[in-house]
């Protein structure tokens, strides 16, 4: 190259200017030539010395998680062992997580009923869910926080058989509250729902303080009957499955102001249960209804209240593998000669 | 931060290996400084036998004994303190082996409760089929519920204490909890090894010993979480043993100057036989024997 004939090179103190290139100035000064920085050398900053030891992370391995489950992890575990998925359905503050948290926390102290602990995967899911409900939130009372929209995660839980040591698992379909509300005005948004078709017992709560409000108790009938019939109408329930009927805070429903209050609500459930199986008696194989106190509130009653009797329900051998009789169905034959039955057997040929 | 601390052993002899864990400040280190003058001083009966003198990091565990000795409170083990100890050890039988102790600090242990994670360093000391857990027999950290404390507050009376909420952390988790999840990972990949022996150490044994019960007992009234998981959940071909471990034997002079002496480690100090003051409880049988763990966990 002959550099006596080149150009004289065009020097710009600011690194990103690129008006030795194309001419034009980056601070978008017409005239580059009236740039403070143009024909000053470039700045050469010396580079930060980094810091290794803060740079560096530790070579860690990755162990198993403790969060809930997505539902393709569920189905590994449905894959691997006998297991029985229970799915919870309420609205919002109803009290679904406080039943998932509530047995978790009964384990905490002994065997619940015939069952004790033998193991989860999701502790970390269950410690979260309970924190609220101890004393180390610092709160005043038990709280449960609500369950963020999206797909159903699965709480999991390893239980044994004290007796038999036979080792069971349950799956616990947690999705938010609103999500199931929903399929009143849309039934076939259920079909989204994996885990009601999965389920082994469907587990329908009534919130016991909206059953003393007059204003609310008729809604919760609504909410009940209305959101398995919606389930019902988009095939996403099984003759198999069982149905619990729970109604929650019986604590709340006890403490209420006068007797004749705590006796309206409790009539009001009975109620909604006699509904529930007058209407879907025939869509499932068993319905039950249970009242139970998970975590109660200002020391209105005993943690726990009704959760072994529940627990044990969740538990029992899953209907889908109960015998089922069919009717035989005997369609006659197209062509007359397969028509034709033995004389000796009954058959008028004639 | 509810860090674990683990001071991790690895015995290596017929290809067996023991790590031991546990919780911070859960006797770990008195236990190693009680062992060390047991197998040197040879003056109480034991299943293993130190034949030589020479070790590896002799000088720590001739300091942790001397402190054991004098009936002070050890150090706690930190983070810039990694080592391995080594010892050569012979059984009744006459086996020899070396005795290892890689000595990891407890933040690399609370990564796996908390950040599900593992230091690659302490899991090449996570493949023994022996494993010593050690738990404090009266520092656990029980859950506490609102239920319950608000009943109690109303029958006695009182208004419950109201302060500003608390979100959550991995650190808040009772122990049994936390040691429930360990055992689950070591069952799981990548920790998974198949078979092990877990020998559960409830240190500070003197502290309990009161409540009159055996070490399996108290285990199940006290950690009744984790006792219904070692039953029920450990893995069948997984075989489990609880002790009682008084490595101590009462409680210590602190390091301040300021200080009271302890009682009990004046009366610790007048025993003519130091090694006796060391109490090991499996099931009804009571021994000064602090090697009889491993020596299980090796057998």
């Amino acid at each position: 190259m002959d550099t006596e004939n080149a150009a004289p090179s065009i020097s710009c103190s600011n690194p990103d200017c690129r008006v030795a290139q194309d001419g034009r100035c980056v601070e978008g000064v017409l005239d580059p030539k009236s740039c403070s920085h143009y024909g000053k050398p470039l700045v050469i900053v010396e580079a930060a010395k980094f810091e290794l030891s803060k740079m560096a992370t530790r070579p860690g391995v990755r162990l198993p998680s403790a969060e809930a489950l997505p539902a393709a992890a569920a189905e590994t575990v449905l894959r691997d062992r006998p297991c029985n998925v229970i799915g919870l359905i309420g609205p919002h503050e109803s009290g679904k997580t406080s039943l998932i948290g509530g047995i978790y926390d009964l384990l905490m102290d002994d065997p619940v009923g015939k069952y004790a602990f033998a193991g989860s995967s999701t502790l970390h899911a269950f410690e979260r869910a309970v924190h609220d409900s101890r004393t180390a939130s610092n709160r005043d009372d038990p709280h449960m926080e609500r369950t963020e929209r999206g797909p159903a995660t699965y709480f999991h839980l390893d239980l044994s058989h004290v007796e038999g040591r036979k080792k069971l698992t349950a799956l616990f379909a947690n999705r938010d509250g609103e999500a199931y509300m929903e399929t009143q005005t849309n039934p076939d948004l259920a079909i989204d729902f994996p885990e009601l078709r999965r389920c082994d017992t469907l587990t329908v709560l009534a919130d016991g303080v909206k059953l003393l409000d007059a204003s609310e108790r008729h809604q919760v009938l609504n909410d009940v009957c209305l959101t398995i019939r919606a389930f019902n109408e988009s095939e996403q329930t099984r003759q198999w499955q069982r149905l619990a009927i729970v109604l929650t805070k019986i604590d709340a429903v006890r403490k209420a102001d006068d007797r004749a209050t705590t006796d309206r609500a409790l009539r009001h459930f009975e109620r909604i249960v006699a509904d529930v199986r007058a209407e879907f008696s025939e869509r499932f194989q068993d319905i039950q209804s249970f009242q139970v106190s998970a975590s109660p509130k200002g020391g209105a009653g005993e943690r726990g209240e009704g959760m072994e009797k529940l627990l044990a329900y969740w538990m029992k051998e899953p209907g889908r593998f109960s015998h089922t009789r069919s009717p035989p169905e005997l369609t006659a034959p197209a062509r007359a000669y397969g028509r034709l039955r033995r004389a000796d057997m009954g058959g008028e040929n004639a | 931060m509810a860090d674990f601390v683990a001071l991790t052993w690895v015995v290596r002899m017929l290809e067996k290996s023991i790590v031991v864990l546990g919780l911070p400040e859960s006797g770990k280190t008195t236990y190693l400084a009680a062992l060390w003058h047991l197998l040197q001083a040879r003056k109480v009966d034991s299943k293993l036998k130190a034949p030589r003198l020479r070790a590896g990091e002799a000088p720590h565990l001739n300091e942790i004994a001397r402190r054991w000795l004098a009936g002070r409170k050890q150090e706690r083990t930190s983070q810039d303190k990694n080592r391995t100890v080594t010892m050569e050890l012979d059984s009744v039988a006459g086996d020899q082996f070396v005795l290892a102790f890689p000595d990891v600090a407890g933040e690399a242990f609370a990564q796996i409760w908390e950040e599900r994670e593992c230091d690659a360093e302490v899991i090449s000391s996570l493949d023994a089929r022996g494993v010593l857990l050690f738990i404090h027999a009266t520092d656990i950290k029980v859950p506490n519920w609102i239920a319950d404390e608000a009943q109690l507050s109303k029958r006695l009376g009182i208004e419950r204490a109201k302060g500003e909420t608390i979100p959550w952390e991995p650190r808040f988790a009772p122990t049994q909890v936390q040691l429930v999840d360990l055992l689950r990972c070591l069952q799981e990949p990548p920790l998974n090894v198949g078979s092990r022996r877990l020998a559960i150490a409830l240190s500070a044994w003197d502290l309990a010993e009161g409540e009159m019960q055996s070490p399996e007992e108290y285990l199940a009234m006290h950690l009744p979480l984790l006792h219904q998981y070692l039953h029920h959940g450990l893995h069948p071909e997984w075989e489990m043993k609880v002790y009682g471990i008084s490595a101590q034997g009462a409680e210590y002079d602190g390091d301040g100057e300021a200080d009271e002496p302890s009682a009990g480690a004046k009366k610790m100090r007048d025993l003519e036989v130091p090694s006796e003051r060391i109490n090991v409880v499996d099931g009804a049988t009571k021994s000064h024997d602090l090697t009889a763990p491993l020596f299980w966990l090796l057998d």
